[in-house]
């Protein structure tokens, strides 16, 4: 395994795949600080470009995205109390206020810090997770692989947010969404319609970009011409200070708490930033000494939201890789990315492709110190990016999602079904249901599926199998525990 | 939004009936044929069936607690406007994606950007023009050369 | 205001005139090729053809004198891809790196839209590799003598993942129980990876194989896993001890080939040009260094000899799925 590790580390070093993550972690910042382009909308409409890279530099290419996007989405909430991303919704609460007393550059210096940090932090946890699990890859079977998927799909049950029955409706279109296409055991057309380009299923990046960025772009179509067209006021870096490395030092336990709270609730699959940001934040008040002064321009406000949402990037990625169950809206793309650059994710994936997956966490820790100092010499090109007019940036971001669409299977039928998916998407979230678990039965269970017929046909029809080998059994009871857990935290929702 | 969820969730109801009944027998189509001796569970109807009939009966669950909702509605300003525009918007789109097809992305994407930018409120002729061009022209000129990706070129130069 | 707006119109029919001009191409009497070659794979992103192909698209310029370029169509089992090429123009520039699977397998089954050896000109086979059936070797049986008796003993106790409905290894499977005369489970994975680790994992008791892909050879000559047969007319070198299919009993050849196709009609002299370029490729150092890295080598095989090779194969296959009563529907 170590020559492994040492292939990966040398493939990763080279000139190419460093500045490919940079371009990377440029250009999360930049779409991050653009508000009204969330990260997952970025991440959706650049999965198709790193294609035509190798996989050693596309999946960094997109990672960068991921971690740079967490980190810019603060600009404008500091700049201008409107989050880039929604995760930095937190950060608008003390960074605002700080940007009016005339401290924005400090802010979002101690913004980068936090957010530089806590991402560090999760990658770490998460090489360190990987290699464990990946020795298991070999034991799992057809019947290991459905206790495994059946436990993912269970999560989503913790996701469903407000409404249950939304929630597991959700879930349920992205499984008969799941279900078009070739049936792996019979080789039956189901849902076809005749159509050609849906016999290998709706596509998974076409599906990605009409409901997170289609959709997101058509709600912001709804705000007025005199919004879209007009530049929004800025508040000035003009005057600010640097920050201090006393007041930096201050909220140092806060950073840290907020990476433990951002990795742990990150890697719970079906979870997402904006929930580890709010819980790190809530956490950083009640343990702080001076909780009056947040939401009211406190430094450790900042620290903590932001490192719990950069905690994030890494932390989404545990479940991702190793069991091949996202961990968020952005890991579920990221995982499209992967299966279309041939890795599998999932426990068989550093069996196949170790010395990839090392080179791509090589560069996952390279991507911090990378995002410091871009963060350092650009702040004022990043904060001048916040006031461009929606209207310009609107159908740049439509011919992006188009162009993206395409050149996934060089097929404009793609981008037709993306552009299906906006309008739906676009439905579901204006009548509040929520898109992961959509995304995560849709991912998850034509692979259960499949596992389970073969697991039948292996066992010739006992049922018995699941529970009696020892993986699926682990999985199964874990499953049942996850689902009394969020049924019982869950307050009832009375229908009579 | 009651409204919304309300006639969403006679929707689904209905399709669940309608996918049970007509599109499930109808639209899955066997090759080989499925020998009678293997159990039901390995048909390639079996999930989705089952799938429709949960759909029906949680869309039901839903469609009650909707109607029982009194909560206050929040309003939603100027509605009929706002969605006016998404409409043209996704009209433009899909008249895009089908001038994609015979035109080709060169002639087609200028047009489709600068009657956007104009429709969403900006006048300014010379922003128009230079995000219209410029933007569409460096993003396929970037991919051709460092991807030796080509965009859609237009059935009617082709042949 | 209609100052600026007459400004306006004037620029917008000037560029789009100038855009116009630009992509309107007289196709006057030129060498070929005189505009990049496009090659079509209709397979997925990291498969053995998009790699082939993109192999040879990177030295392409040298011996074609213009740019070759990948495009994925992939979808419909080859439906999509093979239909574009069905339509594309017969000049030269649009061909594709195709499967066996497209134009032997499928056709046999379903209505594809096209007729594999009227509706395009066979051009040139860049590399083959045999198929193998692999077990481990820590089975009972240790070869395919033993394998077959314990077979016939316990009929549908053993079983065999494949690729998935109608691949290569589900074509291996249904002739070796025809021929051998035993029953083996058949389990359809998606795609020839997953079934391979399965069978590493001891889920599964035999699986599909080729020489290069999985570290078969590293494996084999560890003593890993063991190889039952190889779909070969001669033994491989590689693999001096196993024995062909047709050794062990089973009439059954199938490589894994990629050869390129084109629209038919494509003029005889752009074909020999095309010919004499990728015979050029093959012998040149990159791209022999990057076919060595997935474990392939080139075995170019072109003209007639070629498409009487494919006929041949697809012959065969016809054969054995119309044995198991697999015919056209639609």
């Amino acid at each position: 395994m170590i020559d492994q590790i040492l292939e990966g580390i040398s493939i990763a070093l080279t000139w190419q795949a460093i500045s490919m993550v940079a371009v990377g972690i440029f250009a999360g910042i930049t779409v991050g600080a653009i508000p009204g382009l969330s990260g997952v909308m970025a991440t959706a409409v650049l999965v198709p470009f790193s294609f035509f890279m190798a996989p050693t530099m596309g999946i960094p290419f997109l990672l960068g995205i991921h971690k740079g996007s967490l980190f810019g989405g603060s600009i404008p909430a500091i700049l201008i109390n409107t989050p880039g991303t929604p995760p930095a919704a937190a950060t608008c609460l003390d960074g605002y206020p700080l940007a009016q007393k005339g401290e924005a550059k400090s802010a979002i210096q101690m913004s980068l810090y936090s957010s530089t940090l806590g991402d560090t932090f999760s990658d770490l946890a998460l090489i360190l997770a990987a290699i464990p699990i990946a020795a298991l890859a070999l034991k799992f079977g057809p019947t290991e692989f459905f206790g495994l998927l059946v436990m993912g799909l269970t999560v989503i049950s913790s996701v469903t947010g407000t409404s249950v029955p939304k929630g597991v409706i959700s879930a349920l279109l992205g499984l008969l969404i799941g279900a078009v296409g070739l049936d792996a055991i019979t080789g039956a057309e189901r849902f076809t319609f005749g159509f050609d380009t849906l016999q290998g299923g709706i596509g998974l990046v076409p599906l990605l970009i009409g409901l997170f960025a289609i959709s997101e772009v058509m709600i912001q179509v709804e705000k007025k011409i005199s919004i879209l067209s007009q530049k929004p006021a800025t508040a000035n870096l003009k005057g600010g200070r640097s920050l201090t490395m006393g007041e930096f030092k201050k909220s140092r336990r806060t950073i840290l708490r907020s990476a433990i709270i951002g990795t742990i609730v990150g890697a719970i699959p079906g979870t997402g930033a904006s929930i580890a940001t709010f819980i790190g934040y809530g956490a950083a008040k009640r343990a702080s000494k001076n909780p009056e002064e947040f939401g009211h321009g406190s430094y450790e406000g900042v620290a903590a939201a932001e490192s719990a949402n950069s905690a994030v990037a890494g932390a989404d990625l545990i479940p991702t890789l190793t069991l091949g169950i996202p961990g968020g809206g952005t890991a579920a793309i990221l995982m499209g990315a992967f299966i279309a650059q041939g890795l599998r994710p999932g426990p068989s994936l550093f069996e196949e492709n170790g010395p990839t997956m090392y080179a791509i966490f090589t560069l996952l820790l390279i991507g911090n110190p990378i995002m410091l100092l871009q963060g350092w010499l650009l702040t004022p090109f990043f904060a001048s990016i916040v006031t461009i007019r929606q209207a310009l940036l609107i159908p740049c971001i439509i011919l992006f999602c188009v162009v993206g669409s395409y050149i996934f299977h060089n097929n404009l039928g793609d981008v037709e079904l993306a552009l299906v998916s906006g309008a739906f998407g676009y439905v579901l979230r204006k009548l509040n249901f929520p898109l992961a678990p959509l995304v995560i039965a849709y991912i998850i269970t034509p692979m259960a599926e499949r596992s389970f017929k073969q697991a039948m046909l292996l066992s010739d029809g006992d049922y018995s199998v699941f529970f009696t080998k020892p993986i699926s059994l682990f999985f199964i009871i874990l499953a049942a525990i996850i689902l009394v857990l969020s049924v019982w935290k869950q307050p009832k929702v009375s229908a009579e | 939004m009651r409204v919304g969820t309300i006639s969403i969730s006679v929707f689904f109801v209905l399709f669940s009936l309608v996918g049970y009944f007509y599109i499930i027998p109808a639209h899955i189509v066997t090759s080989i044929p499925i020998d009678a001796s293997t159990p039901a569970v390995l048909h390639p109807d079996f999930f989705p069936r089952y799938t429709v009939v949960v759909l029906g009966l949680v869309s039901l669950v839903l469609l009650f607690s909707a109607i029982k909702d009194t909560s206050p509605e929040i309003p939603e300003p100027d509605r009929a406007s706002a969605r006016f525009r998404v409409g043209v918007v996704f009209v433009l789109t899909y008249l895009f994606i089908v001038g994609l097809k015979y035109f080709g992305f060169t002639l087609v994407a200028p047009l489709y950007m600068s009657v956007i930018i104009f429709f969403l409120g900006v006048r300014d002729w010379r922003y128009i023009i230079s995000m219209a061009l410029i933007f569409p022209v460096a993003l396929s000129y970037s991919f051709w050369y460092s991807f030796s990706v080509i965009f859609p070129e237009g059935e009617i130069f082709l042949k | 205001m209609s100052e600026i707006r007459w400004r306006y119109a004037c620029a917008i029919v000037l560029s789009v005139s100038l855009l116009l001009m630009g992509t309107i191409t007289a196709d006057a009497a030129k060498k070929f090729p005189w505009k990049p070659i496009r090659i079509l794979v209709a397979l997925g992103a990291g498969g053995g053809h998009d790699l082939n192909a993109r192999a040879a698209a990177s030295v392409a310029y040298d011996y074609l004198g213009q740019p070759m370029i990948v495009q994925l169509v992939p979808g419909a089992g080859g439906k999509i891809g093979m239909g574009i090429l069905k339509k594309a123009k017969a000049d030269g520039h649009t061909l594709m790196m195709a499967s066996s699977s497209h134009t032997s397998v499928a056709p046999h089954v379903r209505n594809m839209g096209y007729e594999p050896f009227n509706d395009f000109e066979y051009i040139f086979q860049f590399t083959k590799a045999d198929y193998m059936m692999a077990a481990m070797a820590s089975q009972p049986w240790k070869n395919f003598k033993q394998f077959k008796a314990f077979a016939k003993k316990n009929p549908g106790k053993l079983s065999f993942g494949s690729s998935g409905i109608y691949g290569v290894g589900h074509l291996m499977l249904l002739k070796v129980m025809a021929d051998a005369g035993i029953k083996l489970k058949h389990i359809p994975f998606k795609g020839g990876g997953p079934a391979y680790r399965s069978g590493l994992g001891g889920h599964i008791d035999t699986f599909g194989a080729l020489p290069a892909t999985g570290g078969t050879l590293g494996r084999y000559r560890r003593g890993q896993i063991q190889i039952l047969g190889i779909a070969s007319k001669k033994r491989n070198k590689m693999f001096p001890k196993v024995p062909t299919w047709r050794e062990n009993g089973v009439d059954f050849l199938l490589a894994s080939k990629r050869f390129v196709i084109g629209p038919k009609g494509i003029p005889q002299e752009n074909i020999d040009f095309l010919v004499k370029g990728f015979n050029k490729i093959t012998k040149d150092k990159t791209y022999k260094k990057l076919l060595k890295k997935m474990g392939d080598k080139p075995s170019p095989l072109f003209g007639p000899a070629l498409k009487a090779d494919i006929r041949a194969e697809s012959a065969a296959y016809g054969k054995i799925l119309k044995s198991v009563g697999i015919t056209k529907k639609k």
